[in-house]
C-alpha cells in the first residue's frame, strides 16, 4: 500500500517537474506554488481558458495598482 | 460535489493570495468571471494540435527550448497521474508570454542540412519526427525555394559519381579531425582536397588547445571562481560544438543518397573556425591570470569591431563574472566575503575589519572610484554589523541594487550562459546603483554614528579638551592644579586630580556639555619609565576615553597622537600661565617699590624679557591652533554633509597631522621640537629666576619695613631712634642686598644670552623648514627683525632671508605647476572614454604586445615582439621582408621565434623564483626593520632626553663660566692693587727705616748732650719757686698799672663827654 503510494507520489512529482519546466519554457511567470494551485484547479475541472484570463486580469489589476502607487508617491 | 466546490473556492482563494496584493478584490473578480463562464460550452482542444502550437512557438524563439519541450512532453505523456493534461497545457499556453523577448541560447554552431534531398519530406513529417525538422527552419527557409534543392541534389549526384569512395572517406576523416581525433592524413588525394582537409583539421588543433585549457591536469586552467566560470563557459561552447559535429557526422555517415562533400563541410567549418579561433585567442590571453585581471583581459575583447567576437566575449565575460556578481552583492548587502583567498574581485580581506583594494585586480569595466565605492559600502555594512551591533534588516540601500539583482536572479534561474540584453557589468544601472547604494550605506552609517554614538560631539570634545580649545576650562583647571602639579610626580594621585578636574568642570562652561562627553573625560598620569624625578607637570594628562564603535574611529594610535599633542600644548600653556602669574606678582610687588629705586632698572628689564617670552608663547599657541584650523573645519563640514566613513577618518587623521606639524611634534619637525624644547625650558628658567628675585626683594622690603617699625617704636618710647650700631648694621645689609641685585643682574644677562640664542636657532630652523606655515611662523616671530639684528647667523645669505624667499618662490612655482597639471587633468577628463582607456593602457605599457594577434596584424605583432625581446636582451631578429612569405611565417623565423620564447620562458621562471625568494627575504627584512625602528625610536627618545639634559647642563655650565670669568677679572684687579700696595708699603718702610735711623742718631746726640748737661743741673723746684715769686710780683705790678690805666680811662671818658656837651651847646647857639 505504502509502496504504491510512494510510487504515485514520485510520479506526481515527476509530472509536476515536467510541467514546471514547460511552464518556464513558455515563460508563463508562474512560480511553483501558483503552478501547483493551477494544476489542482485544472484537475478539478476548471476551464483553462477562463482561468488563464482570470490570472491575467489579476496580474493586470496588481500592476495597475502598483503603478498608481508609484505615481502617487512621485506626486 | 460540495467538496469539489469547496476545494475550488479554497484553491481560488490561495491563488489570489499568491498573485495579488489585494486578495479579496481579486477573489471577487475571479469568482465572478469563473461562474459567468462556467455554464458555457468548453472547447476541448485537440492535444496534438496544442502540442504543435506550443512547439512552434518555442521553436520560433529557440530550437533548444523546443527540444526540451518535446522531451518533457514525452515524459509527461507517459505519466498517468494527470487527468486533465490537455487543459493544463492549454492554460500554460495561454499564459505564455511572448512579449518578453528573452534571447535564449542561439544555435551556436548551426548545422546545415547536408542531405539536401530530405528537405521536401521534412516539412510534412508527422509529429514523431519533429526534432529533425527544426534544423531546416534556421538555415533554409523552406517552401519558397523549393526549386533550389533540386539543383543541389543534382550537383551532389555529380560529385558522388566522380570520386565517391575516396571523397566519403576523406569527409569522414575531416569530421573526425575536427574533434581532434588523429587520423591518417589523406595521402594520395589531390592538392585542393588536401587544402580543404587541412583547413578543417585546423578546427582540431584549436579544439585541442581549448581542451587543454579546460583540462585541470594541464596546469593552464585559471584559478579561482572566475576562472572556473570561464572554464565552464568554454566547456559549454565545446559541448555545443560537439553537438554540431555529432549531427554533422550523423548526416555524413547516414545520408547514403545525399552525403556531404568535403567542400560543403569546409564551408560549414568557416563559422566554427572563426569562433574557435577567437576562443583560443581569448584563452591564450587568459593564461595564468585570475580574478579581476582575468575579467579585464576578456573585457578587452568586448570592444572588438567584429560583432561576432564581441558577442562571444560578452557571453564569456558574463559567465565568468557571475561569481563576481554574487560576491559583490553579498559584499554590498551583507558585508560578507565568500572567497577571500582567491581575492578575485576587487576585494581582498586581510584580517578582521580591514579590507584592501588591490588596484590591479579591479576589472577594467569597473572604474576605480566605483571599486572604491563598492569597497567602502561593504565596509560600512560590516562596520554597522560588527561594531555597532546593528541588526541588519532589509538594508535600505538594497533597493538601489534592485535592477542589478533582478537581472542576476533572472540569470540564476535561466542559466548563466544566457544573455539578457545587456549583461550586468555593462548595464548603465551599475554605476548609478553602486553610487546610490554607497551613498545610502554611508549615510546610514554616518547618521547612526552621529545620532546614536554622538560622533560630532566626541570630535568636538576631543578638540575642546585634549587640544585645549575650551579656554576657560583649561585656564581654570590650570589654576586649580597649580599647587598640586608642582609636587613631584610620585606624590600625585589620580583620584585627587579627578576631583580637581570635576571642580573645574563645574565651575566653567564645560558643565553644559552633554553627560556622554563629560563621563569620558578623565585624568591620567603617564609616568616616565626611566626613573627621572619628574614634576607633576611632566606626567599629567587629560584623557578622553572612547569605546565601542567609536574605538574604530579613534584608535590607539589616534589616542597616542592626542596625548602627544596634549602634552605639548599643555606645556606651552603652562609656561604662559606661569609667566602671567609672574606678571601678577610683579605688579603686586611694584606698588611697594616706591622707595627702592635701586631695583627699578632690573625689574623693568625682567618685565621686558618676560613680555618677549610671553609673545613667543602666544605666537606658538596661535600657530598650533590656527594652522590646523582649516583641516578641522574641513572635517566638520564633511561630517555634516555626510561623507563616508573612510573619508572622515582620513580627514581626521589629516587634521591631527596638521595639528602636530604646527605644534612641532610631528616626525617631520623632530629637529624643531628639540629647539622648541630648549626655548620653553629657558622660559621656565625665567620664571624661576623671577621668583628668586621677587623673594629677595620682598625680604629686603620686609627688613626695611621692620626697621621703620622699630624706629617708630623707639621714638614713641622716647629713645634714640637710630643708633650708630643700627646704622652700621643697616649699611651692611644694604650692601648684601646690592650684591644680590648685582648677582641677579649677571644671571639675567646670562639668561638673556642663552634664551635669545635658542630663539634665534628656532627661528632659523623654522625658516628652513619645508612647511610654508612654519616659515610664516618664523617670520611672525621675528617680524621686526629683532633677532635678526642680534645674530650674525641670520644675516648670512642662503640661510634665512634668502632661503626664506627662495623657498616661498619654489613653493609658488610648485603651486603653479600643480595648477597646470590640474588644468591638463580637466582636459583629460573631457577626453573620450576610449581615448582615456588607451592612455591608461599606454601608461601601464600593455598596449602593443598584448593586443590580440590576428592574421592581419601578425606582422606588427611580431615586430612588437621583436622590440620587446630586444628590451629583454633576447636575440630575436624579425625582418618582415625576409621572414614572411605570402603572409606566412617561414620556418626559420618560426624556429627563431620558438627559441626566443624558450629563452623568455626560462628567464621568466628564473625571475619568478627570484622574486619569490626576494619576497621572502623582504618579509624577513621588513619584520626586522620594524623591530629596529621600534628600537631606534626608543633610542631617539632617550637621546632627545639626554640632549635636553645636556643642554641644560651646558647652559648652567655657561652661566658658571661667566661667573668665574668675572671673578677672575676681579681677582686680577685686586692682585694688581695688592702689588701696588706692597710696593708702596716697601717704599714707606724704607723711608721709615731711614727716619728711624736718623731719629736714633739724634737720640744718641741728645743723650750725649743730656749727659753733658746733667753736670750743670739745678733742681727744678727752686727755679720754679723763684719764677713764681717773680711772676706774682709782675702780676702785682701789672695790676697796679691796670688800675692806673682804668682811672685814666675814666677821666678821659668824662672829658670826652664834657667835650660832646660843649659841642652840642655850641651847635645850638651858633646859628
Amino acid at each position: 500500500m505504502t509502496s504504491e503510494k510512494n510510487v504515485q507520489i514520485g510520479q506526481a512529482r515527476e509530472a509536476f517537474q515536467m510541467l514546471n519546466q514547460i511552464s518556464q519554457l513558455l515563460n508563463t511567470g508562474l512560480d511553483q506554488e501558483t503552478l501547483t494551485i493551477c494544476i489542482r484547479l485544472c484537475e478539478l475541472g476548471v476551464d483553462p481558458e477562463s482561468l488563464a484570463y482570470v490570472i491575467k486580469e489579476i496580474r493586470k489589476v496588481g500592476e495597475r495598482e502598483t503603478h498608481n502607487k508609484v505615481v502617487n508617491t512621485q506626486l | 460535489m460540495d467538496s469539489i466546490s469547496s476545494n475550488l473556492t479554497i484553491l481560488l482563494r490561495q491563488l489570489c493570495e499568491e498573485l495579488s496584493p489585494a486578495p479579496d478584490a481579486a477573489y471577487e473578480l475571479a469568482l465572478s468571471y469563473l461562474t459567468s463562464t462556467n455554464g458555457k460550452g468548453r472547447t476541448v482542444q485537440d492535444e496534438r494540435l496544442l502540442c504543435q502550437k506550443i512547439y512552434n512557438r518555442l521553436a520560433s524563439i529557440s530550437a533548444q527550448d523546443a527540444d526540451k519541450f518535446t522531451e518533457s512532453y514525452a515524459k509527461l505523456k507517459n505519466s498517468l497521474i494527470l487527468k486533465q493534461r490537455v487543459s493544463i497545457l492549454s492554460l500554460l499556453m495561454s499564459l505564455s508570454d511572448t512579449s518578453h523577448q528573452n534571447e535564449s541560447t542561439q544555435q551556436l554552431f548551426p548545422v546545415p542540412n547536408l542531405a539536401v534531398a530530405n528537405i521536401c519530406t521534412g516539412s510534412s513529417n508527422s509529429k514523431s519526427t519533429i526534432g529533425s525538422v527544426s534544423w531546416s527552419s534556421n538555415v533554409l527557409k523552406q517552401g519558397s525555394n523549393q526549386s533550389l534543392p533540386e539543383d543541389y541534389s543534382n550537383a551532389a549526384i555529380v560529385l558522388q559519381s566522380n570520386a565517391r569512395p575516396n571523397e566519403r572517406a576523406c569527409v569522414r576523416d575531416a569530421v573526425l579531425a575536427a574533434t581532434g581525433v588523429r587520423t591518417r592524413s589523406a595521402v594520395g588525394v589531390s592538392r585542393p582536397v588536401q587544402m580543404l582537409y587541412s583547413r578543417i583539421a585546423q578546427l582540431g588543433f584549436l579544439h585541442d588547445r581549448l581542451k587543454e585549457f579546460i583540462d585541470p591536469s594541464s596546469g593552464l586552467m585559471p584559478q579561482g571562481l572566475m576562472g572556473e566560470g570561464l572554464v565552464s563557459s568554454i566547456r559549454d561552447e565545446l559541448t555545443e560544438y560537439y553537438r554540431s559535429i555529432a549531427l554533422l557526422q550523423s548526416q555524413v555517415c547516414e545520408g547514403e543518397g545525399g552525403g556531404g562533400t568535403l567542400r560543403r563541410v569546409c564551408v560549414w567549418a568557416q563559422e566554427p573556425l572563426h569562433r574557435l579561433t577567437w576562443l583560443a585567442n581569448m584563452v591564450h590571453t587568459a593564461h595564468h591570470k585570475k580574478g579581476g585581471e582575468l575579467a579585464s583581459c576578456i573585457h578587452r575583447f568586448v570592444g572588438h569591431g567584429d560583432e561576432r567576437v564581441a558577442t562571444l566575449a560578452r557571453r564569456l565575460l558574463t559567465a565568468l563574472t557571475y561569481p563576481l556578481l554574487l560576491m559583490l552583492t553579498r559584499w554590498l548587502l551583507h558585508g560578507s566575503l565568500v572567497n577571500r583567498i582567491v581575492g578575485v574581485a576587487t576585494l581582498a580581506v586581510a584580517t578582521g575589519r580591514q579590507a584592501i583594494l588591490r588596484e590591479w585586480m579591479v576589472p577594467s569595466f569597473m572604474a576605480r572610484e566605483q571599486a572604491a565605492q563598492i569597497l567602502a559600502t561593504g565596509k560600512s555594512v560590516v562596520f554597522m554589523r560588527e561594531a555597532c551591533a546593528d541588526e541588519l534588516g532589509p538594508s535600505d540601500h538594497a533597493h538601489h541594487l534592485q535592477a542589478l539583482l533582478k537581472q542576476h536572479n533572472g540569470m540564476g534561474t535561466e542559466g548563466a550562459e544566457r544573455e539578457c540584453g545587456r549583461a550586468w557589468w555593462e548595464a548603465e544601472g551599475l554605476r548609478a546603483g553602486v553610487a546610490a547604494a554607497h551613498a545610502a550605506a554611508s549615510q546610514r552609517l554616518l547618521s547612526a554614528l552621529i545620532s546614536h554614538h554622538h560622533l560630532l560631539d566626541h570630535l568636538a570634545a576631543h578638540r575642546r579638551y585634549l587640544l585645549l580649545a575650551q579656554g576657560d576650562f583649561v585656564h581654570h583647571l590650570m589654576t586649580l592644579l597649580q599647587e598640586e602639579l608642582n609636587k613631584p610626580a610620585s606624590s600625585l594621585y589620580v583620584h585627587n586630580l579627578t576631583c580637581t578636574l570635576e571642580a573645574a568642570v563645574r565651575a566653567t562652561n564645560a558643565q553644559f556639555e552633554p553627560p556622554h562627553v563629560l563621563s569620558r573625560l578623565h585624568v591620567n598620569l603617564y609616568p616616565n619609565c626611566d626613573g627621572r624625578e619628574d614634576s607633576g607637570w611632566d606626567v599629567f594628562a587629560l584623557q578622553y576615553r572612547v569605546d565601542g564603535p567609536l574605538g574604530t574611529l579613534f584608535p590607539a594610535t589616534c589616542a597616542a597622537r592626542y596625548r602627544a599633542l596634549f602634552a605639548q600644548l599643555w606645556r606651552v600653556k603652562r609656561i604662559e600661565h606661569a609667566l602671567h602669574r609672574a606678571w601678577r606678582d610683579h605688579i603686586i610687588l611694584h606698588k611697594r617699590l616706591k622707595y627702592m629705586p635701586e631695583v627699578w632698572g632690573l625689574m623693568r628689564r625682567v618685565s621686558c624679557l618676560r613680555a618677549e617670552a610671553l609673545r613667543l608663547c602666544g605666537a606658538l599657541q596661535e600657530a598650533s591652533c590656527v594652522g590646523a584650523e582649516p583641516a578641522w573645519a574641513e572635517l566638520l563640514a564633511a561630517a555634516a554633509s555626510g561623507h563616508h566613513l573612510d573619508s572622515l577618518l582620513r580627514l581626521h587623521h589629516n587634521a591631527l597631522e596638521r595639528h602636530s606639524i604646527h605644534a612641532m611634534i610631528h616626525h617631520t619637525t623632530q629637529e624643531l621640537q628639540s629647539y622648541l624644547g630648549n626655548v620653553l625650558n629657558e622660559t621656565l628658567a625665567l620664571r624661576s629666576f623671577e621668583t628668586t628675585l621677587h623673594a629677595g626683594i620682598r625680604a629686603e622690603l620686609d627688613r626695611r619695613d621692620r626697621i621703620e617699625q622699630l624706629k617708630a617704636e623707639k621714638l614713641s618710647r622716647g629713645e634714640y631712634a637710630f643708633t650708630a650700631a643700627d646704622e652700621v648694621q643697616d649699611k651692611e645689609k644694604r650692601k648684601i642686598f646690592l650684591q644680590f641685585l648685582a648677582n641677579r643682574k649677571a644671571d639675567l644677562n646670562v639668561w638673556t644670552r642663552t634664551y635669545r640664542g635658542h630663539v634665534t636657532t628656532l627661528i632659523l630652523k623654522l625658516a628652513l623648514h619645508a612647511e610654508i606655515s612654519l616659515q610664516t611662523l618664523a617670520f611672525r616671530l621675528d617680524y621686526s627683525d629683532f633677532y635678526k639684528r642680534g645674530d650674525a647667523k641670520l644675516h648670512e645669505p642662503l640661510t634665512y632671508q634668502h632661503k626664506r624667499l627662495s623657498e616661498i618662490g619654489l613653493n609658488l612655482a610648485k603651486l603653479s605647476l600643480m595648477l597646470i597639471e590640474m588644468a591638463s587633468l580637466r582636459e583629460y577628463e573631457s577626453l573620450d572614454e576610449e581615448v582615456k582607456e588607451l592612455l591608461e593602457n599606454y601608461k601601464f605599457k600593455k598596449a602593443t604586445l598584448y593586443e590580440p594577434c590576428t592574421l592581419k596584424n601578425f606582422k606588427e605583432c611580431l615586430i612588437g615582439i621583436y622590440e620587446e625581446f630586444g628590451l629583454l636582451n633576447i636575440n630575436y631578429t624579425f625582418n618582415p621582408q625576409i621572414d614572411v612569405e605570402n603572409d606566412t611565417l617561414t620556418t626559420e623565423a618560426l624556429v627563431k621565434l620558438i627559441n626566443c620564447v624558450w629563452i623568455l620562458l626560462h628567464n621568466y621562471k628564473n625571475a619568478t623564483e627570484k622574486t619569490e625568494r626576494l619576497e621572502e627575504r623582504n618579509h624577513i627584512l621588513e619584520s626586522n626593520n620594524s623591530q629596529l625602528n621600534g628600537l631606534v625610536n626608543r633610542l631617539k627618545e632617550k637621546i632627545k632626553l639626554e640632549k635636553n639634559e645636556s643642554k641644560a647642563c651646558v647652559a648652567s655650565a655657561q652661566r658658571v663660566t661667566d661667573h668665574s670669568s668675572e671673578i677672575y677679572k676681579k681677582y686680577l684687579d685686586t692682585n694688581a692693587k695688592l702689588l701696588q700696595l706692597t710696593k708702596q708699603k716697601e717704599t714707606i718702610e724704607r723711608a721709615l727705616q731711614t727716619k728711624i735711623s736718623k731719629l736714633q742718631l739724634e737720640n744718641n746726640k741728645l743723650t750725649d748732650k743730656l749727659r753733658n748737661k746733667s753736670e750743670s743741673y739745678t733742681p727744678c723746684s727752686e727755679v720754679c719757686d723763684s719764677t713764681i715769686i717773680q711772676v706774682k710780683e709782675r702780676e702785682r705790678n701789672q695790676r697796679k698799672v691796670i688800675a692806673k690805666l682804668q682811672v685814666n680811662n675814666q677821666e678821659l671818658l668824662r672829658e670826652v663827654l664834657a667835650l660832646k656837651e660843649e659841642l652840642l651847646l655850641e651847635g645850638l647857639h651858633g646859628p
